[in-house]
């Protein structure tokens, strides 16, 4: 790789990190907006910015860096309390986060970003200094090229550093009212520590003067707050002690940690407890280092014990950064993620051919090896999905800033909980989830939920709530966003839907039934359209995103409580398990989560009924579709047909086959733009022995079956 | 509790109890050590009872350390009552002691700590 290749690459990798970067910023500005004395976010929010600046530079991004310096130069200021965190900060922050954004996008070929927004961000977050303070900020934010020392620092700050530290107090130490005690609690406060007291210099009773301290430490601890943290420890005792300190583990030291660990001989010739002949000497006898020199007195028990504490300690330090390492993540192009599953598809198709094979030639040979064969697919398959699997919190955070936003241009005070965010979907679902989700807030801040008076004339809280859930159920997600306000009028809807002419006024509708209308396209019961929302245009939009993911949507609503829109969606929409059934000829795949049982149905049934395609199932009456029928499949169906019952849209509707075969897993392979018009057929897979199976989109039948019936009708 | 330090010798003069009660610090560990060491002279085997105890800092530790390392010099032999003291052990866990640690090596039950914790473990 040349010189270019390597800093184009870096700044490819800078992009990448700096997006991840200002989405975690606007989460710890969000959460710190809440919790302003939080210490930790400031040092997140710090970080970040810290990060982009010196990245930034390192890669050219030279307006992004110095921009940035101007925000982080603040938030130092936060740090050390001489900003407070109000709003106004959070506010601007959040508009440096943006500035940033576009800035980054501007590199990329995007829209350029507003020069004069920047300098006004950089004026206003000024003017939350102090009068002094502002202009200090001033003279050093002239000289950027000055600062690169600071990130070099910054960077030690965040790493984890293992020191050696030997405190010996002032023999009189106990007199002066000071407690070794509170000392060690505080470098406890630090990170992990290994505190040995030694103990050997205490002299016999008949020597000691025990009003003073003859007792010294030797510590180990790992932090990743500095060495000037641990110095502040000792600020109060550093006069009259000993206190040695000395780093023994630093990453940041180049191959420190492919050198392996210390040994005891080393430690203790560090330490000055034993000098390096004394090491040498004992080497040359076949027993344990530290037994050798306890033996001829070299050193105490004590400091053998607590250089091997040194040396374990480091060790498992070192053991967890390894592993910390070998855990963490790698990044990949999302292409080449998706070629990988594409690939197992193959794969998968393929091994279905096999096993169909080694059941056709009954040979145990190959069956043995198909069997084999399965299951390291099956095992491939599961590992693969699981790699494109992502928890859906990352949805989540993005929609903090956009129920602030929105509730302070409404002039509402919301509050946005989420539950559930760990819940992992695919990541192909998760892309597609953003804007149906973005329109569903949206509804919910806009006609949802009420203003505060309102809301506290009702006797509710003057702050309404928007909650986001998402919980696994079997090989489906339920998402569920939840407001607290107003609710939705089923007597509102039905009255717009006769004057819309979606149905006639004397329509019997259930509540569900009336929610459902709400799906159609260009209705809107809002009174009047906001830039938010209320043209209407969403939530048909809204459906047909969800069900382009093969998932449901249902509302449920009381009228003053709150609303709950409820999102099913499948887990991945790669492979999924589906049931394969034949109708003459040819195979379909019926999605297998929305299969609750499969039924008879006799041509005498069928002739019982009167052409109304009803079916008695336990007391139920379920319509049922003929798929021969509805796909004008030629020839006679058998004596004896199998209703399969589905759940569709809350529904249960029986889908009529000739045989059902069994559990498939189903390979989705898109159908093309030639079948884009085809509704009720949402992919194809290929079957074992080479041929194609359709699958079926349940709901998109269900409805063009229902309007081919109201045509007839 | 008001600190309390009181010694008993036995009539053969052979042994001793030592009893130390309320909160034994900085403040009276020199009255402390004075007792004691009064007591190692007189007598071969001192057991110290701390049973009502109710306080101690480092400078208890360090003493009672000091005790037995007397004791190893002058083979007599020093023993708390009733295993080490919880005070004890939340004092050696805050301060990182460790049994043995620092204690005169080569000489079995160097600890004054793990002694008297096996001999009261063995009793039960």
């Amino acid at each position: 790789m040349t010189q270019d290749q390597g800093l184009e690459k870096g700044r490819s990798v800078f992009l990448e990190e700096a997006a991840e970067l200002l989405s975690d910023l606007e989460d710890s500005l969000l959460e710190l907006e809440e919790s302003p004395d939080d210490k930790e976010l400031v040092g997140s929010v710090f970080r970040a910015m810290h990060t982009i600046k010196g990245s930034g530079a390192m890669f050219g991004f030279d307006d992004v860096s110095s921009f940035t310096h101007e925000v982080e130069t603040i938030f130092d200021k936060v740090r050390e309390g001489v900003i407070p965190v109000s709003r106004d900060l959070i506010d601007l922050t959040l508009s440096a986060r943006d500035q940033i954004r576009a800035m980054l996008e501007e590199s990329q070929g995007g829209e350029p970003a507003d020069a004069d927004m920047a300098c006004d961000i950089v004026e206003r977050l000024r003017a939350l200094l102090p009068g002094e303070q502002a202009s200090c900020v001033q003279e050093a934010s002239g000289d950027m090229s000055g600062d690169s020392g600071s990130v070099e620092s910054g960077n030690m700050e965040s790493e984890e550093v293992t020191y050696r530290i030997r405190f010996r107090p002032a023999r009189n130490i106990f007199s002066t009212g000071s407690q070794p005690v509170l000392l060690l609690d505080e470098l406890r406060e630090l990170g992990p520590c290994q505190i040995i007291a030694q103990t050997q210099d205490i002299p016999a009773l008949d020597e000691i003067d025990p009003e003073l301290c003859y007792i010294y430490w030797d510590i180990v601890l790992t932090t990743d707050k500095g060495l000037n943290a641990i110095k502040d420890v000792f600020i109060f005792v550093e006069d009259d002690s000993e206190i040695l300190i000395e780093a023994v583990d630093n990453p940041a030291e180049a191959g420190r940690e492919d050198s392996g660990h210390k040994k005891i001989g080393e430690i203790l010739t560090e330490r000055g407890d034993v000098c390096p002949d004394d090491v040498e000497k004992a080497l040359g006898k076949q027993k344990r280092i530290g037994e050798i020199l306890v033996e001829e007195k070299a050193v105490s028990p004590g400091q053998v014990k607590s250089a091997l504490a040194e040396q374990e300690h480091v060790k498992k330090i070192c053991e967890k950064r390894r592993s910390r390492h070998a855990v963490s993540s790698i990044r990949v192009a999302s292409p080449k993620l998706d070629q990988l599953v594409n690939l197992v598809g193959e794969l998968v198709t393929v091994q279905a051919r096999l096993s169909q094979m080694a059941v056709t030639r009954n040979d145990s040979q190959l069956t043995l090896i198909a069997e084999e064969v399965e299951r390291l697919t099956s095992e491939l398959r599961d590992n693969t999905m699981s790699i494109r699997m992502l928890p859906i919190g990352t949805t989540f955070c993005k929609f903090r800033r956009l129920v602030r936003d929105l509730s302070q241009s409404l002039n509402k005070d919301i509050v946005m909980t989420t539950e559930g965010a760990e819940t992992e979907l695919d990541k192909t679902v998760i892309e597609k989830l953003n804007d149906p989700l973005v329109h569903l807030i949206r509804n919910a801040i806009d006609h949802g939920i009420e203003s505060p008076d309102v809301r506290e004339a009702a006797g509710k809280p003057r702050q309404g709530t928007v909650h986001l859930s998402a919980q696994h159920s079997g090989a489906s997600v339920y998402i569920r966003i939840s407001d607290d306000g107003a609710g939705i009028d089923p007597d509102v809807i039905r009255a717009k839907a006769v004057e819309k002419g979606l149905i006639s006024s004397d329509t019997m509708l259930t509540d569900k039934d009336a929610f459902g209308i709400l799906f159609a396209p260009g209705f809107s019961t809002a009174k009047k359209v906001t830039d938010v929302s209320g043209r209407g245009v969403g939530m048909d939009v809204v459906r047909t995103n969800i069900e382009s993911l093969r998932g449901t949507i249902d509302i449920e609503s009381e009228l003053g409580k709150g609303t709950t829109v409820t999102l099913k969606l499948p887990l991945t929409l790669a492979i999924i398990e589906g049931l394969l059934a034949r109708i003459g000829e040819e195979r379909y795949v019926l999605p297998l989560s929305s299969v609750e049982e499969c039924i008879e149905l006799t041509r005498e049934d069928a002739s019982s009924d009167h052409g109304r395609r009803l079916v008695n199932v336990r007391g139920e009456i379920v319509p049922y579709i003929s798929v021969r029928e509805q796909f004008a499949v030629p020839g006679e169906p058998p004596p004896i047909e199998q209703i399969v019952i589905t759940e569709v849209d809350g529904h249960r509707i029986g889908v009529v086959v000739d045989e059902v075969i069994g559990e498939h897993q189903t390979v989705i392979k898109s159908m093309g733009r030639l079948y884009k018009d085809l509704k009720e057929i949402s992919g194809a897979t290929i079957l074992g022995d080479g041929t194609v199976a359709l699958i079926i989109d349940l709901a998109n039948l269900a409805h063009s079956a229902a309007a081919q019936e109201m045509r007839i009708n | 509790m008001e600190y309390a330090i009181d010694c008993s010798i036995n009539e053969t003069g052979d042994s001793g109890t030592v009893t130390i009660s309320g909160v034994l610090g900085v403040a009276y560990v020199k009255e402390a050590r004075n007792v004691l060491l009064d007591a190692l002279k007189q007598v071969t085997n001192l057991t110290v009872d701390m049973k009502g105890l109710t306080d101690a800092d480092l400078t208890t530790l360090q003493l009672f350390c000091s005790a037995q390392k007397y004791c190893l010099e002058k083979k007599k032999k020093i023993l708390i009552k009733g295993g080490c003291p919880e005070i004890f052990s939340r004092i050696m866990d805050e301060n990182g002691c460790r049994t043995g640690v620092g204690c005169p090596s080569g000489q079995e039950y160097a600890c004054l700590w793990k002694m008297s914790q096996d001999q009261e473990d063995s009793h039960e």
